[in-house]
């Protein structure tokens, strides 16, 4: 029985890394105060220049170093309970390397071995399931390595070559068999696909992608396409979709992958990017595009530029999933970009003036409700917004109290962008906003 | 996984290059030569110096307790011998008297000019219808011609002759055959029979077998008090036992009648042939030198062993390392490297078994010395080898450890 962690929990969990090279006087520190929490399911993405310290930290996760400072958390799928890695015996590390799926850059097979020796070699270090062997061959199958080749013409299968025999492409996928055959629910990978060909590396992360959650049977099916229309993006075969579906049959795989392959890049769920040691920036891309898309909507970034929309989205993201709620040391960590609401807080009044502390709202999760006072001074509720919707920006607009009260319906998790920000661009879509004034007269909202 | 159905990594690794591993193979059977060859002449050395102790039909041996080997004189009194054929169990008591230093034998040839001069052999004295010397190249007829005095037994396998061109299938003694006159001690006797094969040995060059009489006329007798029997002091006593009779009871039986006057000592054959083996092993120099060249062949075996390991280490590191980065733990590794070890050894020993047999054959061919390849030395080569290896594989494991699981990214 394998378990997930609690829902909202990490599978990876890294909290203020610090590791040194060197002693004495050549002690030289290569990652300051990295945190970062990867949940399940999650494909991620490490950038960062060379000498960013992207691999130091892939190898401190991986239990292949000896953390110094700070602390790393796995998920332990057997065990039901997360290893630490601080202070961890040599027994430990070697239990937390089991858990894991490594792929390296350069393929490391025995070449006294067959690919079929190979991915056993690692396929031993669990009990072994029904039939081990055929696991490994369907493996082998589905990354074109059995008896038949994309088009589904018959070729000689390369289970029991040994790698002299084979291309630079075929060890590597060897080598991804060796690390997905125990179905690891944490995959550590540098470079998967440097070495693959197009279709070799889009079977290797259609399999990522599957093992960490199911797709659509359509997703698939697009995947499969004549060679012209695949392009550089590779295409899949449709007698692999059955195979696929075989062996990711569990799912909840995380996989951490240092690339520069733009393939993969634009089918990750986190993008983690580093610089001198240190992560810059952790970003799921599901939140924001979220946070981009919510900004869109209101004039007063509406019509600037995209890059700058990505900025402020930037400015504001918390690395968390905007499926998933924010527990308050997530929202603690960065300060000043999400606020939490409990049902029936006022999050704005009627008649607040603004000042340098106002905020622009987003709605990340949770409902509000929008109350304001008709002619007669009589409060009446006007909208109820949910996630993606704004609020907020009529007064920072104009500059003026607010019209409005806005209290949240359920626990609500806001975004919030302060005045500053807001009015530096409201400057440069100034045109815009006031196409929207306009919109506002003409409707009675404003005065003319 | 069952142990059968997984990955044999360690024999993979080995014979991945067949070429290279009949080179390693070669390398561990070379210091497999050298041990097996060593440890051959050692126990060469030694059994020729205890083959006529091992030709006795008996189940214990009277000797003299000051007696460490039978190069010394003394010997136990017949008087000794008599009381022990009254104890129970036992059936028969037979002497056997063995003369070093007064059997001296003359040349054979005819010619003078090719004699040698005089030389001392060994005189082994016995009752010619005892059966006490099991020597089964002699026919019951040759013990019948030695009945009569003067005649001798002799030893086919007498030192060669050093010039073999000139003087073939000679002896140092001149030719030994059927008929042969010659002197013994300065008296005539002849040569009878086919000849025996006992083979020399550091202190002697040949062998006599007489009868005890004749041993009595020609060798102790002239060196005997007038009136005083020549055959009252008896080197050996061959004790056999009756059938169904503990040889251990009887032993003790014979110590406790023998403790009081301390002046004969009960022995089985085997531990007769163990102390003179161990007389030969402590005061030559034969241990120290075959022992050392044991050592040496051990050290070889070692030091390629070793480079042979360390080598693959060195040359798998990178998937050594990405095992251990896998989840492989020191210990597996370790294993692989005391596997291949052990596969070497075993590789190594069966061709270097087949070629030590092969230079044990020319060894016994060229000098007369009896190389035996007997499966308790050949078991003795093959726990050699395998120590050497599994020595080796626990001195390259620091390798193994050094490898560094985060070099794999």
């Amino acid at each position: 029985m394998r378990h997930l962690p609690p829902a909202g929990s990490p599978v990876l969990r890294v909290t203020d890394v610090n590791h040194y090279f060197g002693t004495g006087d050549t002690r030289t520190q290569v990652l300051f105060h990295n945190t970062l929490e990867v949940m399940p399911g999650e494909l991620v993405i490490m950038s960062g220049p060379s000498g960013s310290g992207k691999t130091t930290l892939l190898t401190l996760v991986g239990g292949l170093r000896t953390l110094q400072e700070g602390e790393i958390e796995i998920w332990d799928a057997d065990r039901g309970e997360y290893r630490k890695l601080f202070g961890a015996s040599e027994e430990g590390l070697v239990h937390v390397r089991r858990l894991i799926g490594f792929i390296f850059q350069r393929h490391n097979l025995f070449d006294s071995l067959t690919a079929r020796q190979n991915v056993r070699m690692a396929q031993q270090l669990r009990p072994a399931g029904r039939d081990p062997d055929a696991d490994v061959r369907r493996l082998l199958q589905y990354l074109l390595l059995g008896d038949r080749d994309l088009d589904g013409r018959p070729q000689k299968p390369r289970f029991d070559y040994k790698p002299a025999q084979l291309s630079g492409g075929q060890r590597q996928r060897v080598a991804v068999a060796r690390a997905l055959v125990n179905r690891p629910k944490l995959v550590l990978a540098d470079e998967p696909t440097a070495a693959l060909d197009a279709n070799s590396g889009l079977a290797v992360v259609t399999l990522l992608q599957n093992l960490a959650r199911p797709r659509s049977a359509d997703e698939l099916h697009r995947l499969v396409r004549p060679a012209e229309l695949a392009g550089d993006n590779g295409r899949l075969a449709d007698w692999q979709l059955p195979l696929l579906k075989e062996l990711a049959s569990e799912t909840g795989t995380t996989s951490l992958i240092v690339t520069h392959d733009p393939r993969i890049m634009n089918l990750a769920d986190r993008i983690v990017h580093m610089e001198r040691g240190r992560i810059e920036s952790n970003v799921v891309v599901a939140e924001r595009i979220f946070v981009r898309d919510g900004l869109r909507q209101c004039p007063a970034f509406a019509a600037i530029l995209s890059e700058e929309q990505q900025k402020i989205a930037d400015e504001v993201l918390i690395g968390v999933h905007p499926d998933l709620p924010a527990r308050p040391d997530q929202v603690a960590a960065r300060p000043g970009r999400v606020e939490i609401y409990e049902p029936g807080q006022e999050i704005i009044r009627a008649g607040e003036p603004v000042d340098s502390r106002s905020k622009f709202y987003l709605i990340r999760r949770g409902r509000v409700e929008v109350w304001r006072r008709d002619d007669g001074g009589v409060s009446r509720r006007v909208a109820e917004i949910g996630p993606g919707q704004y609020f907020g920006e009529v007064a920072l607009i104009l500059d003026r109290p607010r019209n409005a009260t806005v209290r949240a319906i359920d626990r609500v998790e806001v975004y919030t962008i302060n005045r500053a920000t807001f009015d530096r661009y409201k400057a440069i879509s100034r045109p815009f906003v006031e196409r929207i004034l306009e919109n506002f007269r003409a409707e009675g909202r404003l005065p003319s | 996984m069952p142990p059968l159905d997984r990955v044999p990594l360690a024999w993979k690794n080995l014979t991945h290059d067949r070429l290279r591993f009949a080179l390693f193979s070669a390398g561990i059977g070379f210091a497999v030569v050298l041990m097996g060859v060593q440890l051959g002449i050692m126990n060469a050395m030694l059994d020729s110096n205890t083959v006529l102790l091992r030709r006795l039909d008996a189940d214990l041996v009277l000797v003299n307790p000051t007696r460490q080997s039978l190069l010394f004189r003394q010997a136990v009194n017949r008087r000794r011998a008599e009381q022990a054929r009254q104890v129970a169990g036992v059936a028969s008591v037979e002497p056997v008297y063995v003369e070093y230093q007064l059997g001296l034998l003359r040349h054979t040839g005819d010619r003078p000019a090719t004699r040698s001069q005089t030389r001392r052999i060994r005189v082994v004295a016995v009752d010619p219808d005892s059966g006490v010397l099991r020597l089964p190249e002699v026919p019951a007829a040759d013990w019948e011609r030695l009945r009569v005095p003067g005649a001798a037994l002799y030893d086919r396998k007498s030192r060669p002759h050093p010039d073999p061109l000139n003087h073939p299938g000679e002896t140092v003694f001149g030719r030994l055959a059927d008929g042969v006159p010659t002197e013994l001690s300065g008296r005539a006797i002849t040569l009878v029979g086919n000849g025996f094969a006992l083979g020399f040995d550091f202190s002697t060059d040949g062998t006599l077998v007489v009868s005890d009489r004749t041993f009595a006329r020609w060798v102790r007798g002239p060196y005997t008090p007038p009136g005083a029997d020549p055959l009252a002091e008896i080197d050996l006593v061959a004790v056999r036992l009756t059938p169904g009779a503990d040889p251990h009871r009887v032993r003790d039986q014979l110590r406790a009648m023998f403790a009081p006057e301390g002046d004969v000592d009960v022995l089985t054959l085997a531990q007769l042939v163990a102390r003179e083996e161990r007389f030969w092993w402590t005061n030559t120099p034969i241990g120290f030198a075959f022992g050392i060249g044991v050592v040496l062949g051990f050290v070889v075996g070692l030091v390629i062993c070793y480079q042979i390991l360390t080598g693959d280490v060195a040359d798998h590191a990178a998937e050594y390392a990405t095992l251990k980065a896998i989840g492989y733990t020191n210990g597996y590794l370790n294993r692989v490297v005391l596997q291949e070890a052990l596969i070497l050894a075993v590789a190594g020993y069966v061709p270097g078994l087949l070629v030590t047999a092969g230079t044990f054959a020319l060894l016994t061919d060229l000098t007369g010395l009896p190389l035996h390849l007997n499966p308790a030395r050949a078991g003795l080569v093959l726990l050699l080898t395998l120590v050497m290896c599994a020595v080796s594989s626990w001195m390259a494991v620091a390798r193994v450890k050094a490898v560094d699981p985060a070099d794999v990214f």
